[in-house]
């Protein structure tokens, strides 16, 4: 694949907004998702914080494969995070439905001294609760490396 | 339990990662990328025989060893962090982290991620409420 033009990316996926959609943990998922983070006991329903990043990308309405076509990326780029950021207003609970809604806040193009030629794109969504309430916020940089560039 | 003061320690929670919880989280996250699951894939990358560690793992780990001191998770209000280096299925890492400071009710803890006598992969802030 070659290396998009970086002008043109950013002017297709910045501001673009997400379809957005909703996402419910059920209880089995955060037995599972917590055993496999090694947390500590959790009291209640209450999910671990990195349950914000994981909702949010549930409920975005895109998938991370689709994601990675909208930076023209393919799922065998070995794309990987970049900065992460989770903002908690309320913890998340399992069997409660979250509205997620966002989009793409920047796409800058990096070099770096080892992974060479890489883009970055950031995406901020917010999970509302039930109540209408922003119960958290995730902020996340995807690090699409331009192996073709190499 | 629930009490933190500048300069206090996280104490350090041993952990490896495991190809089976990195499978685990393919599903959870609907992540087609085989970096995390396939071998073969992730050495004809060049990045070596073992799969490359989901971050969202990574992240979890030193928001453990801070949830095993301050008990209850509803107290991070905010955590942020960079991705420094691959952790790989099988390697050894220690989560940890030390109090910054406090103002206004709220901590600032310095949190890490390092490979057990190796580099730093994982350096993030988080902010705790110092009231439960």
């Amino acid at each position: 694949m070659s290396v998009p033009d970086i002008d043109a990316l950013r002017e297709r996926a910045v501001g673009h907004r997400f379809p957005g959609g909703v996402f419910r943990v059920a209880e089995y998922e955060r037995w599972l998702s917590h055993d496999a983070m090694h947390s500590p006991p959790i009291a209640g329903r209450i999910l671990h914080p990195v349950w914000i990043l994981l909702g949010a990308l549930r409920g975005m309405g895109v998938t991370i494969d689709e994601l990675t076509a909208l930076a023209e990326a393919g799922a065998h780029d070995g794309t990987v995070f970049g900065e992460t950021v989770m903002e908690q207003h309320a913890p998340l609970q399992a069997e409660v439905e979250y509205v997620v809604r966002g989009g793409v806040t920047d796409l800058v193009r990096r070099t770096g001294k080892r992974a060479g030629l890489m883009d970055l794109m950031t995406f901020r969504l917010e999970l509302v609760d039930p109540g209408g309430e922003v119960a958290a916020v995730s902020e996340q940089t995807f690090v699409f490396p331009r192996r073709s560039a190499a | 339990m629930s009490a933190l003061a500048v300069g206090q320690e996280i104490p350090a929670l041993r952990v490896e990662a495991g190809l089976p919880e990195m499978k685990l989280f393919s599903l959870i996250m609907a992540d087609p990328n085989p970096i995390h699951f396939d071998p073969e894939h992730t050495a004809a990358l060049g990045m070596g025989p073992r799969p490359i560690n989901q971050g969202t793992l990574n992240m979890a780990y030193p928001i453990d060893a801070l949830i095993a001191v301050i008990g209850d998770p509803a107290r991070i209000r905010r955590f942020q962090c960079r991705f420094l280096g691959n952790v790989v299925a099988g390697d050894v890492l220690d989560a940890a982290g030390r109090v910054l400071a406090i103002e206004d009710g709220v901590a600032t803890v310095e949190l890490w991620l390092d490979q057990v006598d190796g580099p730093r992969v994982l350096a993030g802030i988080a902010e705790v409420s110092i009231v439960d």
